[in-house]
Order: structure tokens, then sequence, then C-alpha cells
């Protein structure tokens, strides 16, 4: 998976601060810690904050403060659904579901969408090299930017559903989970999302 | 460096004596939606017998009397569409209903459809076994208001004595006729005989009754075969 960079006001080092115990268990066993004492939830908020930070600029581009504003609340809501959690999925597909309903709940309350989204050059280039067989070695900083308004340019769902595969790297029943949608929906979503793209960069000649 | 987020969170959990919610309490919808599930393929189901109690009544002997053409017609007049219609309306309210529950996004609507339309299919033909059917037919729809052509449209089937079909109630009985009253409360003398092939352990009066058989006169029937009509008037 991609790293995204944060600011250094938003980075903070979590291996330092976790819980040396807690480093090696797994989701399941943080879970069943968690719910008995709320100082062990502290070890699952390390593993996942920096995930889903990237994970909330990128799909929906709020700044700073605002995500940590709706990621506070996210870990809040994992902790009271903690009993909701059954092992039919991963934990980071439940987490991840979580985050997704909130920040659409908070976009929701605000009633406006924020009108871009974040994205590193080095992830798109890893979209494109890995998901599109472009034959093209270099992509100049040009024709990134283009193909990142392309991007910004498709609809909501496309482009979620392609930053979810591409750069979260998730498996299409991850990406079923996360979005609730079947999972041919999905696999019609990530296939007509590439046309899209691949059409448009061909129409506008970008490389 | 900013200060660990997690602390924040936690003190906030302490604080504020948030706790993890009960399994029950989390999903009380999920549970609800499947309850409504079980509920419209019980519904289907009920609906779903009362179509083949109407497709059970063509009986073969009006096949061969009246041909396949015109049967055909006869059919498409007094198919069960009420029945039909709110079977439809179950198997797609228990899409619906799979579809909102925590995990029902997993399933494919051609899988849900499917189970939903054999759940009812295979709980329809066990209601019509057990002749839940007639009792509800006869204790929620007869004299309930409900229009009886819409209800029980196989009876209009049985207004056609010109083509081989009466049916109606039975008046009195004598020694080789009784006495009808049609469906659309004509007063008929049906014939019998031996050779008539009877379904019924004993005809009483008051019995409805579907009679195959000719018209051979004003408003007299020869019968071939007497059945029973599956519900009371």
């Amino acid at each position: 998976m991609s790293k995204c960079k944060q600011t250094p006001s938003c980075a903070y080092n979590i291996d330092k601060q976790m819980n040396n115990q807690n480093i090696s268990a797994d989701d399941k066993e943080l879970v069943i810690a968690a719910k008995a004492n709320p100082d062990e939830f502290q070890a699952i908020v390390d593993r996942y904050w920096n995930r889903l930070f990237c994970y909330i600029r990128r799909m929906f581009y709020f700044n700073q403060e605002d995500i940590e504003d709706i990621l506070q609340e996210v870990f809040i809501k994992i902790y009271r659904y903690l009993n909701d959690y059954d092992n039919k999925m991963a934990f980071s597909t439940w987490v991840y579901q979580i985050t997704r309903n909130a920040t659409i709940d908070e976009i929701r309350k605000r009633k406006a969408r924020p009108e871009t989204v974040w994205l590193e050059d080095e992830d798109l280039v890893k979209v494109l090299k890995s998901s599109f067989n472009l034959e093209k070695e270099f992509i100049d900083k040009e024709e990134l930017k283009k193909i990142k308004d392309v991007i910004i340019e498709m609809p909501d769902r496309y482009r979620e559903v392609l930053m979810l595969r591409f750069i979260e790297e998730k498996s299409y029943e991850e990406i079923m989970d996360i979005l609730q949608l079947p999972k041919g929906t999905i696999a019609s979503l990530v296939n007509r999302g590439k046309k899209i793209i691949l059409d448009k960069i061909k129409s506008k000649k970008i490389i | 460096m900013k200060i660990n987020p997690a602390k924040k969170i936690i003190d906030k959990i302490k604080s504020e004596k948030i706790v993890p919610e009960s399994k029950l309490f989390l999903n009380w919808k999920n549970y609800l939606f499947w309850i409504v599930w079980i509920f419209t393929l019980i519904l289907g189901a009920i609906f779903f017998s009362f179509i083949i109690l109407n497709l059970l009544d063509i009986h073969p002997m009006v096949l061969r009397s009246l041909g396949l053409g015109k049967i055909f017609f006869i059919f498409i007049k007094t198919a069960p569409y009420l029945w039909i219609m709110l079977a439809l309306l179950a198997v797609v309210s228990g899409f619906l209903a799979i579809r909102k529950t925590k995990r029902g996004y997993r399933y494919s609507i051609i899988f849900i459809t499917s189970i939903g339309v054999l759940g009812i299919s295979m709980l329809g033909g066990i209601l019509h076994i057990a002749n839940v059917n007639k009792h509800i037919g006869n204790e929620f729809f007869i004299n309930r208001g409900m229009p009886r052509d819409l209800a029980f449209p196989q009876e209009k089937r049985w207004r056609h004595p010109a083509e081989g079909m009466l049916g109606g109630e039975i008046i009195t009985i004598e020694k080789d006729s009784l006495d009808l009253r049609g469906f659309d409360n004509e007063p008929w003398k049906v014939y019998y005989s031996n050779e008539t092939k009877i379904r019924i352990k004993k005809i009483e009066s008051g019995m409805m009754i579907e009679v195959i058989g000719e018209k051979i006169g004003g408003n007299q029937f020869r019968a071939f075969l007497i059945r029973p009509f599956p519900f009371e008037r």
C-alpha cells in the first residue's frame, strides 16, 4: 500500500508510542483486548490512524483538522461498535467501511462535498503503470497534472473504486464490503472507470 | 511532533464513559429485516398456494372436451392475477428486505430472487397440501368485502355451461339429479348417473361444487364429473 505524505504537524511516530506487546498482536486479539480494557484500544488507533487519514484525504480531500475531527469520531464509533465486528471480514475492511460511512455522513451534514481529491504523483504513476499497462516509461509533470485532472473530473463512484483497488490495494471482496455493493458491481465499476481514464487520456492526447 | 491522537480518543472514551454497545442493540435493524424477509416469504407462499389452487382447477377432462385454444382463452380471463401480483410483490419486498440486512449487499439479485422464488414455491406447495389456502380463503376472504371475482377468479371459469363447465351451490338432492344455484345465481338441474365420476364422499345440500358435462336444454345439464369447489359461498 502506498503511503501518503502527511504534513509534519499531523504525523506522529506511532511505533515509539505503541505498547511493545501490541505491535505483533493481530487485529482480532486487539479487538478482544480493547473490549476488556479501553486503554488497549490505543493500539488499534495507532495501527489505523495514518492509513485512515490518507484514505480520507485521497477520497474526500478534507483539510487536516477536519480529517482529524472525523477520525476521532470514527474511532469512537469503532469502539462503540466493537461487538458488532465479526470474523467474516477483515478488521481493516470493517474499519474502512465505518470510516467511509462516517465521512459521507459528515459530507451530508455539511451539504457540500470537497471539490477535489488528494493524489500524490507517485500514487498516480503507480496506478497508471500497474493498472493501465502504459508503455511509456516516464510521465512528465505536465502529463501527470492533466491525468490528475481527468481523475478529479471522474464521477465519484468510479474514482472511489479505482483508488481503493489500485492505491489502497484492496481486493474486490474488500471493496465490496467497504462500499457495501455487490461484487459484480465493483468489477464493472473498476472496468468502466479504467476505460473512462484511458479514453480521456487518448482523446485529449495526454500521453 | 503532535500528540498521539489515540490518547485524546481514549481520554474521551473514559471521560464520557463510552462502552461497546451490545450486539443485540447494534443489530436490531438487521434482525428486523430478516424477520421482514421471513414474513414476505410466508405471505408470498400463501399467495402462491392460491395460484396453485387456481391452476389445479383445470381438469384434464375440460382440456379434452374444450380443446387447448378455448381453455387457454378461458384461463386468460380467469387467471389469478391478484395472487400473481401479490406473490411477485412478496418476492420484490423480500429482495429489498435482504438487501437491507447487514450483509445483504453480498448477495446477487439472481441469488436472492432464486432463494425467494424457491422458498415461496416450496412453502406454497406445502400450504396447498395442508389445505391452508382453502381455510384462509374461507376464513378471511368470504363475505369480507373483497370482490369474489378478484379473490377467486376460478369461479368465473364455472360460469360457462355451454362450454361444459358449471359451478355453484347445491340446493336440493334427488335420486338422479340435483338442483344447483349457479355462480351467477341462475337455477340449474344437473343430472347424474352411475357413469358420472363423483369426487365427493357424500354430496350434501349447501355444498359448493364444480360440474363438468354438457348442457342438454334450457337450464339443464348432464354431469360427467362432479367435484368440490374449494371455497364456500
